[in-house]
């Protein structure tokens, strides 16, 4: 499940609070993942709009758009997106699943899971593109 | 053994009517006794009185017989001289006779006699009266006795020369008195016996106005002189003297004061009954009023501990809620620090760096059972495979030095319909908590098998267990043994065993451990993995 060097699978994280960016970007780059990162949902949603990522791994409280709203404006994947919380109310996590968010992770969470669920995401889809989440 | 509680009003009532009762008792006795003695006083009145009547008519008899001794001495001292002062002094009366006795001869010879004729001596007790008068100087002298059939009474009086003696004799029918004394007469309402001694002798009796002599019930006896002897009256009455009122009285007030007892105990009865019922519905009302108020403070004590928790609540969240950055933050650096020091060789840091993951994993579990009991989330279920989430936990929180985990698994267990995130935290909660039980090393054993409709999970430590009402706490939240923790751990962990419709149970025994049991229903067969 390991992506090939010569052609890396694209992760786009997106977090407001620099920390989580900055050791995500770590993680995913150790992991062999080509990785971008926006600083809000406005930002998120002009990114993924102008360019493809194999999966989005991005949080739900955020500045200008949250996470599930962002996922709601890009609602045919690919690209897979992987949400995270800290505390995610239930109105927001009833809306990520009507949206097909592909996951969603509760910080603070294992990076082994972390990147199970990613590679999960980023693996080639089927036909129709879509498949159910991990939960 | 059933005891009678009698009310106390009706003691209360009956003390009354004992003690009017009482006062009227002793009332009517003192009154009885005051007319009894005013009665006796009364009666002993009359008697005296009677007594000085017949004085009065004795002294008429003898100053009668001294005038005929006198008239008899003077014209003579003989049989002639004695009729002719007899015959104008003395009227004859039937049966009667008047007699000149010569008491110098023996027997005493009747010298002349006027009335009814006499043998010529006297004899018995005639003789003897009159020697008796002889000896006795200007008195009269009386003796009753019975003279053949007849019952007689004698009297004698000196002439005072020599053995001379005037001597009546007169036939005696005490009870032909009895009308006399009736009607409207004086004394009328006395009964009267008269006796010729100084006690009262039949033998003695001269006239009584009862035919029972002698006379009973409340008799009064007066003494009257009759010339040299003491005559007795005696008498009662026939009716009370003092009034039928007076005697009745005490009767009056011994009823009356039954009467007024029984009005007053019957008053007390109902006034008191009636107090009693008012303190009763006093107390009634002050019970309620208390209840009312106890319940008031009770609800107002739920009102603010809802306020408190809910305050603690969103304090709670809200902690929670930036702590979990942090640690997501934190738990990330430590995975890149610990592939920098796999990669550079770094192992004896590697201790700090398990110990500052193990830190992190405590208060991301105590972060979690506090957002849990702030805001319980709705369980969204998936179906979960029981061991690969043991793994991730046993990572997350692997055992202490000195505790060994022992995973007792039934291969190809269904997995179960549950929220991965909330089985995860029940699952951290039940083995920490196995691990706090054995603070000196121990066992922790992990048993999940098959049950009918699920799968069953057993966390069993070798710790120091807990007696049976400690037991019935745990599930309580902030309920606590420990030092460390905040006592949410087993209630947020019910909880959630309880929202995704399973069930959790807890036996144990103090210095032999605990064992905690969860069932979980299995998913349904065809579910996506």
């Amino acid at each position: 499940m390991k992506p090939t060097v010569l052609v890396k699978q694209t992760v786009l994280v997106v977090d407001d609070a620099a920390g989580m960016r900055q050791t995500l970007v770590d993680i995913l780059e150790a992991a062999g993942y080509s990785v971008s990162i926006a600083v809000d949902g406005g930002a998120a949603l002009a990114l993924a709009r102008g360019e493809r990522f194999d999966v989005i791994l991005m949080d739900i409280q955020m500045p200008v758009l949250t996470g599930v709203e962002v996922l709601a404006a890009l609602d045919h994947p690919p690209p897979q997106i992987v949400l995270m919380t800290a505390y995610a109310l239930e109105e927001q996590m009833g809306k990520a699943r009507d949206h097909q968010a592909f996951a969603i992770l509760q910080k603070p969470f294992q990076i082994a899971r972390l990147l199970h669920v990613v590679a999960e995401a980023a693996a080639p889809c089927d036909g129709n593109g879509y498949r159910p989440g991990l939960g | 053994m059933t005891s009678i509680r009698i009310p106390t009003y009706r003691l209360a009532a009956f003390v009354v009517v004992v003690v009017i009762v009482s006062i009227a008792s002793v009332g009517s006795l003192l009154i009885r006794n005051a007319v009894r003695s005013e009665e006796h006083r009364l009666l002993q009145e009359r008697a005296s009185e009677i007594g000085l009547i017949l004085t009065e008519a004795f002294s008429g008899l003898q100053t009668q017989m001294a005038t005929v001794a006198g008239e008899t001495q003077l014209n003579g001292a003989d049989a002639r001289a004695f009729m002719a002062s007899t015959a104008t002094l003395i009227t004859a009366q039937p049966g009667s006779s008047t007699v000149l006795a010569d008491a110098g001869t023996d027997p005493v010879r009747f010298v002349a006699v006027i009335g009814t004729a006499l043998p010529p001596t006297a004899v018995g007790p005639a003789d003897a009266l009159i020697r008796r008068a002889l000896n006795l100087r200007a008195e009269i002298t009386t003796s009753v006795f019975d003279e053949g059939s007849a019952h007689v009474i004698g009297l004698a009086y000196p002439v005072g020369v020599g053995g001379l003696v005037i001597y009546r004799q007169l036939p005696l029918d005490p009870s032909a008195a009895g009308s006399a004394t009736s009607g409207s007469q004086p004394f009328h309402e006395l009964t009267v016996a008269l006796y010729a001694g100084p006690t009262q002798e039949k033998a003695t009796l001269i006239l009584t106005t009862s035919g029972q002599v002698p006379l009973r019930g409340s008799v009064a006896v007066a003494s009257t002189t009759f010339g040299a002897d003491q005559w007795l009256v005696a008498i009662n009455a026939t009716s009370p003297l003092v009034g039928n009122f007076a005697t009745n009285a005490f009767w009056l007030v011994l009823v009356g004061g039954v009467v007024v007892a029984l009005a007053l105990g019957a008053l007390a009865d109902s006034l008191l009954r009636r107090r009693e019922h008012t303190l009763t519905l006093v107390d009634q009302r002050t019970a309620e009023l208390r209840d009312s108020m106890a319940k008031l403070e009770l609800a107002q004590e739920q009102v603010l501990r809802q306020a408190r928790l809910a305050a603690i609540g969103e304090l709670a969240a809200g902690v929670g809620h930036e702590l979990r950055n942090p640690l997501g933050v934190i738990t990330n650096a430590h995975y890149l620090l610990r592939a920098g020091f796999e990669q550079q060789g770094g192992n004896g840091l590697m201790r700090h760096l398990a110990l500052a993951e193990r830190e992190v994993g405590a208060a991301t579990l105590i972060v979690g059972d506090l957002l849990d009991f702030a805001g319980p989330r709705e369980p969204v279920t998936t179906p979960v495979g029981l061991h690969e989430l043991l793994d991730e936990v046993l990572d997350l929180a692997a055992p202490p030095s000195g505790i060994t985990v022992d995973r007792d698994e039934s291969a190809g267990c269904s997995p179960v319909l549950a929220d991965r995130d909330q089985l995860r935290q029940v699952l951290l909660n039940l083995i920490t908590n196995a691990y706090e039980a054995m603070p000196g090393g121990g066992a922790v054993t992990v048993v999940v098998r098959e049950a009918p409709g699920g799968v069953e999970l057993q966390v069993t430590d070798s710790g120091v267990g807990m007696d049976q009402e400690t037991a019935a706490q745990v599930f309580q939240p902030f309920f606590t043994r420990k030092a460390r923790g905040i006592g949410l751990g087993l209630a947020v962990t019910k909880r959630i065993i309880d929202a995704h419709g399973g069930g959790i149970s807890v036996t144990s025994a103090p210095g032999v451990g605990t064992t905690f049991r969860v069932d979980l229903p299995a998913a349904v067969v065809g579910a996506a993995p």
